[in-house]
């Protein structure tokens, strides 16, 4: 059954032997491992303000192991089933990711079972853990939007973009009704990222761009005030303007003294507990780790982290590029969108160059939900990269003429 | 395009590539912010971070102490208690907060669900209960304090009607200000710069962040108590809308939010009140009783130790970098152990400031330095530095003899009151009105200040209950230090000061005499006029018998005399005159407030001509000064031409130490011959300060016995006193006094001896100097005696020296802050 399970029904090879074991998504996997590390240590630099001693705070780092286990394991079995049995499945998760946002917003849901956090009906309360519906729709958005355009062509249109925006568009829209704006976001880099790799054509792809260059700024009367503060606020910050740095800024000027007193090569382990904890930096084991990562080691660990995302990057990339698969490549290329995306504004966000939105940093940052999800991503990866393609198929995504 | 497909044949590899260049331009801007946060900025940010490892905690300390010239306490601080409640308490902010903070947090589940007006609805309920405890507190101060709730609210009121008026004032001006530097740059403020003006001048300025104090004097048992409860909160009568589970955790409150118990200290000054005996058997005959009375006087230095006030203003602290930078010995010791930090820094809420006089320009020593304890949080070490009280300063003055100068000069005892031996001169004012003055008492030697007297004075009470009658009452102007702020025409003593700048630049020779004519120049009989020649139409040629020596001319005081000195001397020889002798024109920096230099400019700033120095050498015309430049001129004389600085701070004040003695190079026979006629001037009985006659009598001026004296009289002219309450000149103006100033200086030593102390006395609109000022003067010098300052004959039973009579009562007038 297993046997027929990896080899996506088609027999002739034994199961173990069918798969690619020397491939780059090792790099993917290798890479969310040292970030996983690295951010149970930080967690634990966070939450406890001496190395060894309170206990009670250092459990959350021992929780984030347990969801570290957790979400490997999770990886392992994703990564196993041959891709032809994952893809139809695509649209039966979309669906239930649909459901699970709908359900979030339904208004005779009682409190105990979706409690708002921070204004934002997000979570499901599972009793152990809580579920973050949305995480899951960003791997069912994937998946189907890949599922739906690997053997199209009509994206090469322009009103063939549509349905494809529309497996992005969908999930963005309940999300943005939480309202958790933030992570909406992200499932637009997402869409375009795959549809550029599809083989749209770039000028369509510009024209959405340049579109929405025009609509975002001028959504901003139809912000909410909490919004609008957040993002008149950045403006001060930008230009240093400190007036706030008490209230709505505090957050952010924290961060970036956190982050800015690792100077090169960051502060020794207990003063960096130290300076962590008694600076206040909010959401320091959570949104605002990044920093800790930074206060402690300095511009180097900083470039270093940002460097093992980039060979998380690397490895799904060059995935899709061996994949002949086309689901196959577009859910890479989808997944590293979504990820890079989130540590570009989580890390912005750290760093005081974009307003603080419930953004975590992938594989770092404190939560089950994003563990999960995350490495259910490094384990699709794995998963394109170790299943041969089952039949010879026509070369996908290469269309004659220009680029553009 | 074509190089790229070539390279790449596959589109779809050429599209990765694409998104990894994407991807790693995306991280560039990140790097760069990285760096500039960490390599650029770092040191910065992590003397910031480190910043907060440390905490401090400070310990309160004690102002220095002022004490006069023989160590008896002017002012000092005695612990006490203040309360103090932040501001956003006081207006009610802080229960609108805490009322839209407790509506969300404790209906965090359904919040998301609720509509606006539901909202706003259990804000409101949360507001009314946070308002509600903000109220019991009222009530609970009121009972620990033992006083009524509503004049806690009242003080609250002044509080919060105080910093709203001066918070729409400044912002008022700061928007003028922004809007005008805006214009300067050439751009109309519209649309977004305003109201990004706006937002700014809307930040919440220190006083509308800062606690403010709602009582003082708070006795210890009840500051514990309260000490103890501000630490203490309580649940709030919960109530909640739409509960499903009522066993919610209670919610808390602040027991007293946003109260704090100040460790302050209020100041004491013990002497504001002294009771002193004047014997009235010396007084003359008119007014003589043989009495000796008990005189109160409030506030006898006010005027030089000035007050303190409770607030902290940004130019204090600005001051005290100032006052470090310039005194390295005040720095070293503010910042020692603090890596530069300075423990006498001011804090808001309920910080002690001088306010004028000694207070204030002695902030810097006096003020003292906090202990503290520094807390290094990540290792739990902790270090001490305990409290220095400030410096305690000593001063030149002798406050009982202030106060009896005081008392000599109160309307009460009759000498400073129109009198009928004053003559006719005086025509302003009726008799038994209250005449108002100043005098100083110098030591000659020193230059120490011993008594510096204006009149009237006020008490700090006064100040706070009725500020009104202190600033606003232009005929006998409380507020000024007559004895070195406000302007006088010298008169006739600045004849001696004239005569040794005469000799000194030789325009007068050794044993030179000069003919009294009547007038200076024999074809105008109606100008420049010798006192006597216009009054009895004689010369004093004609009354001596010849032309007049130096001394002769300040015996009689002869004009003509003084009129052709000042002509020899010319413009620039009398302005020397005045700033040689007097120091005209050079401010004392005595430390005890506004002065007034002296000014030998006219009117308008035009230049001077030679009527005008005709007219100065006589102390008239284009001429002003102070009595205590009358003093100093005597006292430069009666040195032999020695200047020596007058001083009020005699010690304590480290780096203000007064400048050395110079001289002013004039002969010592020269000297001898004005002392000459300073002598005769009060000694020979044609002398014009000898005597006063009344009806059934008269009596010699200086009449101490056992005391040798020198001096001089003088009816200074002066300007009529109006009183233009709209400023707009001679419309609607109000003539208040006219009339003559009565001057009188004296040298006084002990018998055989040289002189010791210069007396100055002036009496604004009082007519003749020997007539008014002269018994008073006289007095002052009976003081000199009752003080110990001057033997005269004590043991005749006239007086025992020091600290005859003087008590004090009353000390504790000791509201610190004013």
């Amino acid at each position: 059954m297993l046997s027929v399970l990896v080899r996506g029904g088609y027999s002739g090879e034994k199961a173990v032997s069918s798969l690619r074991a020397a491939n780059w998504a090792w790099l993917t996997i290798g890479a969310a491992l040292a970030l996983s590390v690295l951010g149970v240590y930080a967690i634990d630099v966070a939450r406890a303000s001496e190395p060894h001693a309170e206990f009670d705070l250092a459990a959350t780092a021992w929780k984030q192991v347990v969801f570290l286990i957790i979400g490997m394991l999770a990886a392992v079995v994703v990564s196993l089933p041959h891709i032809r049995l994952v893809g139809p499945l695509s649209y039966l998760g979309m669906a239930l990711s649909v459901g699970l946002l709908v359900f979030l917003l339904l208004p005779g849901v009682p409190t105990w079972l979706v409690t708002p956090r921070n204004g934002a009906r997000g979570w499901i309360n599972l009793g152990v853990v809580d579920l973050q519906p949305a995480e899951l729709a960003k791997i069912a958005s994937v998946l189907s939007a890949a599922w739906y355009m690997r053997f199209r062509d009509s994206h090469r249109e322009l009103k063939g973009l549509i349905v494809p925006a529309l497996f992005a568009g969908a999930p963005m829209a309940l999300i943005i009704l939480q309202p958790d704006l933030g992570s909406a976001m992200l499932f637009a880099p997402a869409i375009l990222a795959m549809l550029v790799a599809a083989g749209a054509r770039l000028r369509h792809i510009a024209l959405v761009l340049g579109v929405g260059a025009v609509l975002v700024p001028a959504s901003y009367p139809l912000m909410k005030e909490h919004q609008r503060a957040r993002i008149v606020a950045l403006i001060e910050q930008v230009r240093g303007d400190r007036s706030r740095a008490d209230t709505i800024n505090f957050q952010s000027f924290t961060a970036q003294t956190i982050a800015g007193a690792g100077e090169w090569g960051g502060v020794s382990d207990a003063k960096s507990r130290a300076l962590v904890r008694y600076n206040g930096l909010p959401e320091r084991h959570n949104d605002m780790v990044f920093s800790v990562i930074v206060n402690r080691f300095g511009f180097a660990g900083g470039v270093v982290t940002l460097g093992l995302y980039l060979v998380w990057t690397a490895g799904a990339l060059l995935t899709a590029a061996t994949c002949r698969d086309p689901f196959g490549r577009l859910v890479c290329v989808g997944l590293t969108a979504f990820i890079l995306a989130q540590v570009f504004v989580n890390v912005g966000m750290n760093i005081g160059i974009l307003p603080i939105i419930g953004i975590t940093l992938p594989y770092v940052s404190y939560g089950g939900s994003s563990m999960l999800a995350t490495w259910l991503m490094a384990g699709l990866v794995m998963n394109v990269a170790l299943h041969k393609p089952v039949r010879h198929r026509r070369r996908s995504f290469e269309y004659d003429g220009d680029d553009a | 395009m074509s190089i790229l497909s070539a390279l790449i044949p596959s589109m779809f590899h050429r599209r990765l590539a694409l998104l990894a260049v994407v991807s790693l331009l995306g991280a560039v801007p990140l790097v760069a912010q990285l760096g500039r946060l960490t390599l650029a900025e770092g040191p910065a940010h992590r003397e910031e971070a480190e910043s907060k490892l440390v905490r401090l905690k400070w310990l309160p300390t004690t102002r220095g102490r002022i004490l006069d010239r023989k160590g008896r306490v002017l002012a000092q601080d005695r612990a006490s208690y203040a309360v103090v409640v932040d501001y956003r308490v006081l207006t009610g902010a802080w229960a609108r907060e805490q009322g839209r903070k407790l509506a969300r947090a404790r209906e965090r589940d359904s919040w998301g669900l609720m509509g606006e007006p539901e909202r706003a609805a259990l804000e409101a309920r949360y507001t009314e209960l946070a308002a509600r405890r903000v109220e019991s507190m009222w009530e609970e101060l009121g009972a620990q304090l033992g006083r009524d709730p509503d004049e806690l609210r009242a003080a609250r009121d002044e509080v919060v009607a105080r910093v709203e008026r001066m918070g729409s004032s400044i912002r008022g001006a700061r928007r003028e200000q922004m809007l005008s530097e805006a214009r300067a740059r050439g751009r109309e403020p519209e649309g977004r710069m305003l109201a990004d003006i706006e937002r700014r001048i809307a930040l919440p300025l220190r006083e509308e962040e800062s606690a403010h104090v709602v009582a003082r004097d708070v006795p210890d048992e009840a500051a514990f108590r309260l000490l103890a409860m501000s630490e203490q909160s309580a649940p709030i009568d919960a109530w909640r809308g739409g509960g499903d589970d009522a066993d919610d955790d209670v919610v808390m409150l602040d027991r007293m939010p946003g109260m704090r118990v100040s460790g302050s200290t209020a100041r004491e000054y013990p002497f504001e009140r002294v009771v002193v005996d004047v014997d009235a058997s010396r007084f003359p005959g008119p007014v003589r009783r043989d009495q000796t009375l008990s005189v109160t006087i409030d506030g006898p230095c006010t005027h030089l130790l000035g007050v303190m006030r409770d607030e902290v203003f940004a130019e204090d602290a600005a001051a005290r970098r100032a006052a470090l930078e310039h005194y390295p010995a005040l720095r070293e010791r503010a910042t020692a152990g603090m890596d530069g930090g300075d423990r006498g820094r001011y804090f808001e809420g309920g910080d002690a400031v001088g306010h004028t006089g000694l207070e204030s320009s002695l902030e810097a020593w006096l003020r003292g330095l906090r202990g503290v304890l520094v807390r290094q949080l990540d290792t739990g070490a902790t270090r001490a530095i305990p409290p220095s009280p400030g410096m305690d300063v000593r001063l030149s003055i002798d406050v009982m003899l202030q106060a009896r100068v005081h008392a000599i000069m109160s309307p009460e005892q009759g000498l400073a009151r129109v009198q009928e031996w004053h003559g006719k001169d005086n025509s302003s004012m009726a008799a038994g009105t209250p005449l108002n003055g100043a005098a100083v008492v110098l030591d000659v030697d020193t230059g120490d200040v011993l008594a510096m007297v204006s009149t009237p004075t006020y008490t700090r009470e006064q100040l706070r209950d009725d500020p009104a009658s202190v600033f606003s009452d232009p005929l006998r102007r409380p507020d000024v230090n007559k004895a070195i702020a406000k302007p006088y025409p010298p008169g006739s003593i600045a004849k001696a000061i004239i005569a040794a700048e005469a000799s000194k630049r030789g325009v007068l020779l050794p044993g030179e005499t000069i003919s009294c004519t009547g007038h200076l120049f024999p074809n105008q009989p109606n100008m420049y006029r010798c006192w006597i020649y216009k009054r009895f139409g004689v010369t004093h040629d004609a009354q001596l018998g010849g032309p007049l020596s130096v001394a002769q001319a300040l015996e009689v005081s002869c004009n003509i005399f003084f009129y052709t000195l000042g002509r020899r001397l010319g413009p620039e020889g009398v302005v020397a005159a005045y700033a040689d002798f007097a120091g005209v024109g050079t401010p004392w920096n005595l430390g005890v407030g506004a002065e007034f230099p002296g000014s030998t400019r006219p009117f308008g700033g035009a230049k001077l001509e030679i009527q005008d120095a005709i007219f100065m050498g006589m102390g008239q015309g284009p001429v002003a000064w102070t009595p205590l430049h009358a003093a100093q001129a005597l006292a430069t004389v009666a040195r032999y031409g020695v200047r020596v600085p007058p001083r009020i701070i005699m010690s304590g004040a480290i780096g203000r130490e007064s400048a050395e003695p110079t001289e002013t190079g004039v002969d010592s026979s020269v000297a001898a011959e004005i002392l000459h006629g300073l002598d005769l001037a009060l000694n020979d009985p044609m002398g014009s300060g000898n005597h006063i006659s009344y009806a059934g009598g008269q009596e010699k001026i200086i009449n101490v016995p056992g005391v040798r004296a020198w001096g001089k009289t003088g009816t200074a002219e002066a300007p009529d006193l109006v009183h233009d309450p709209d400023g707009d000149g001679p419309a609607g103006r109000e003539v208040l006094l006219e009339g003559d100033h009565s001057w009188f200086v004296v040298l006084a030593g002990d018998e055989g001896g040289r002189p010791r102390y210069a007396v100055s006395v002036v009496m604004e609109y009082a007519g003749s100097g020997g007539k008014v000022s002269g018994p008073i003067a006289n007095q002052i010098v009976w003081a000199l005696v009752d003080e110990g300052y001057l033997k005269g004959v004590a043991q005749a039973g006239l007086g025992d020296g020091a600290g005859r009579g003087g008590t004090v009562v009353a000390q504790h007038d000791a509201r610190g802050g004013r």
